[in-house]
């Protein structure tokens, strides 16, 4: 092998040997809880751990034998669903005037709804919700979801609807077609890139976050993240049970993200995630 | 075509010109308002959900409103915000406490967004799926993956001492010692969104123009004449970009901190957030909450807007 090609080689395997090393470090805490997830609860603690073991699935077991996981996973489901939902319908109609009358001072003031700290909200919202009886219900916390879903949907779409042409309105418009004909009909399906992302970053956010429900939730409507916060605080040390809540209060998340992986991406690089 | 089926699709446009129904008229109606119909649902949720509650909370920031207390509360004027400046000793703590972790967290993405962005800058196999597998940490529930770094921190029995023991680095006490506490969760924020740095400098160095650095290839410029001349100024805008939208959320981070330190060891990362929650929903005090909360707010807009008086030049809107 001649010199040059040689070092090329060596160049490209520093390269890759580099990449592994970026991506362990990266993904170690995943390559644990899935490893740890599946050993018996006596081993799972032991140091230095056991690393060629029998798996089982004894922990997922013991989550799911803890009643509250369905339900908490249920709630989860349908709180992100509804906020999905209701969300595009207030924000899309929303976002498409402001696009079109370039009302700037609207552009502002959704910036700064968005960098309101949650906690800030979250003190009057408690005393609030209890007076009006939203407190552990799932409206409630559909509520909270859309003070920043609304901001962020606007602040991105305006992007996607200034992108959609007039002409194709007045088109829509000259062949008797209503405004509100023209919206639902012409112009949302064109910007359905922007929905997908919408849809994909919203899931992700509305599904980890974990302040509101902390707080606005009480028994009956728990989402996954204070239930595997809850977990934590009862069985402190029990390795094997934990990795398995966390595993499994991610894997849905994880998962759906990595179907719509392209908007992610897209929405990410726009600068999309709290 | 027939002549006959011409007319009927003629006066069946005429039919549609014409309102003639109810139905129709209130269609004609929202049309004609349109402008103001379609951002009164969005306008009403925020003024409901974002106004009131700030006003309401500036009003309960001037009173001794308590959870606990069945009395009305009562205006008290300054006596929650001279409690914050000048008696509570932990104030000052808990505020500097959050700068340290914002402006850490923030420095710590942009700097290892910015290798790994410059590193991956080229066309190799596996390259798709290498980015998504760096995205997992971005993605993943933060409690949960917070639970997860606290069991392989636990210094007792986890296993991130004994991995590191392999490499040749010693023990450590990680978020249960009041020294390594903040650098912990510092670092632990650093993993969780420098893939995002990455993510957004990656998009943007594929963008920047090409003749830029032709030029100064031809001008004999060395490749760091080249980064620190050429793409850093190239790249300002993606670089503005992401210290303000990380350094906003950077300050309001909660969920990590508090399940990982609960602000602890001996209050020594207690952020504003954290204190805010316990003086609330622990002490009952909801008060003096509220002046934290308005203070953090303060904050936020106050550093928001002189990265924004910083600028050099002007993003999209």
């Amino acid at each position: 092998m001649d010199p040059v090609r040689f070092l090329r080689y060596v160049n490209g395997l520093v390269f890759y040997l580099v990449l592994v090393a970026i991506a362990v470090v990266f993904l170690f805490p995943f390559f644990w809880v899935v490893f740890t997830s599946l050993q018996f609860p006596e081993t799972a603690s032991q140091v230095p751990p056991e690393l060629l073991f029998t798996p089982t699935l004894d922990n997922f077991r013991e989550v799911f034998s803890e009643g509250g996981f369905f339900i908490c996973l249920w709630n989860s489901v349908v709180v992100v669903i509804l906020t999905l939902l209701v969300n595009l319908l207030v924000s899309l109609p929303s976002a498409y005037v402001i696009a079109r009358n370039r009302q700037r001072w609207m552009m502002f003031l959704i910036l700064f709804l968005q960098m309101a700290p949650w906690i800030t909200l979250l003190l009057p919202w408690y005393v609030i919700f209890k007076n009006l009886g939203l407190y552990d219900t799932r409206l409630g916390l559909v509520l909270s979801n859309l003070t920043f879903m609304i901001p962020f949907t606007i602040w991105l779409m305006l992007g996607f609807f200034e992108d959609v042409p007039v002409e194709v309105e007045e088109a829509a418009w000259l062949d008797g077609c209503s405004q509100i004909g023209t919206f639902i009909r012409i112009v949302v399906p064109l910007v359905k890139g922007g929905i997908i992302t919408i849809c994909t970053l919203g899931f992700m956010i509305c599904w980890n976050i974990f302040l509101f429900p902390l707080v606005l939730s009480g028994y009956h409507t728990k989402t996954l993240p204070v239930f595997v916060y809850g977990f934590l605080a009862d069985n402190q040390l029990d390795f094997g049970p934990l990795s398995a809540a966390a595993l499994l209060t991610t894997l849905p998340v994880i998962i759906f993200v990595l179907i719509n992986q392209k908007y992610f991406k897209g929405g990410i690089a726009f600068g999309g995630s709290k | 075509m027939t002549d006959t089926h011409r007319t009927e699709q003629a006066s069946d446009y005429i039919s549609r010109l014409e309102p003639d129904s109810r139905m129709e008229s209130l269609l004609d109606l929202i049309d004609r308002n349109i402008r103001w119909l379609f951002s009164l649902p969005a306008i009403l949720v925020m003024l409901l959900l974002f106004a009131y509650p700030l006003a309401q909370l500036i009003w309960t920031s001037f009173t001794n409103t308590t959870l606990s207390s069945v009395e009305a509360p009562k205006f008290v004027g300054l006596a929650n915000y001279i409690r914050a400046f000048t008696q509570d000793t932990h104030f000052w703590d808990s505020f500097f406490l959050t700068l340290y972790y914002a402006v850490g967290a923030t420095i710590g993405q942009l700097l290892l967004g910015l290798v790994l962005a410059l590193f991956l800058n080229k066309q190799f196999k596996g390259e798709a799926v290498f980015r998504m597998l760096i995205m997992f940490p971005l993605i993943a529930t933060p409690v949960a993956m917070s639970l997860v770094w606290s069991l392989l921190m636990n210094p007792m029995m986890g296993h991130l001492n004994y991995y590191l023991s392999l490499i040749g680095i010693g023990p450590s006490l990680w978020a249960a010692d009041t020294k390594t506490v903040m650098p912990t969760l510092i670092g632990l924020e650093i993993w969780h969104h420098a893939p995002m740095a990455m993510l957004v400098l990656l998009a943007g160095l594929r963008s920047l123009p090409r003749e830029p650095f032709e030029a100064a290839r031809v001008d004999g410029a060395s490749r760091l004449r080249i980064f620190f001349h050429v793409t850093l100024p190239l790249l300002k805008p993606y670089i503005f970009l992401l210290l303000l939208l990380r350094i906003i959320h950077s300050l309001k981070v909660f969920d990590k901190i508090f399940v990982i330190s609960g602000g602890g060891p001996n209050r020594a990362s207690e952020t504003l957030n954290i204190t805010i929650y316990q003086q609330a929903f622990g002490s009952m005090d909801y008060g003096y909450a509220s002046v934290l909360s308005v203070i953090m707010l303060l904050l936020i807009l106050m550093i928001s807007f002189s990265i924004f008086r910083f600028r050099e030049r002007q993003w999209r809107y």
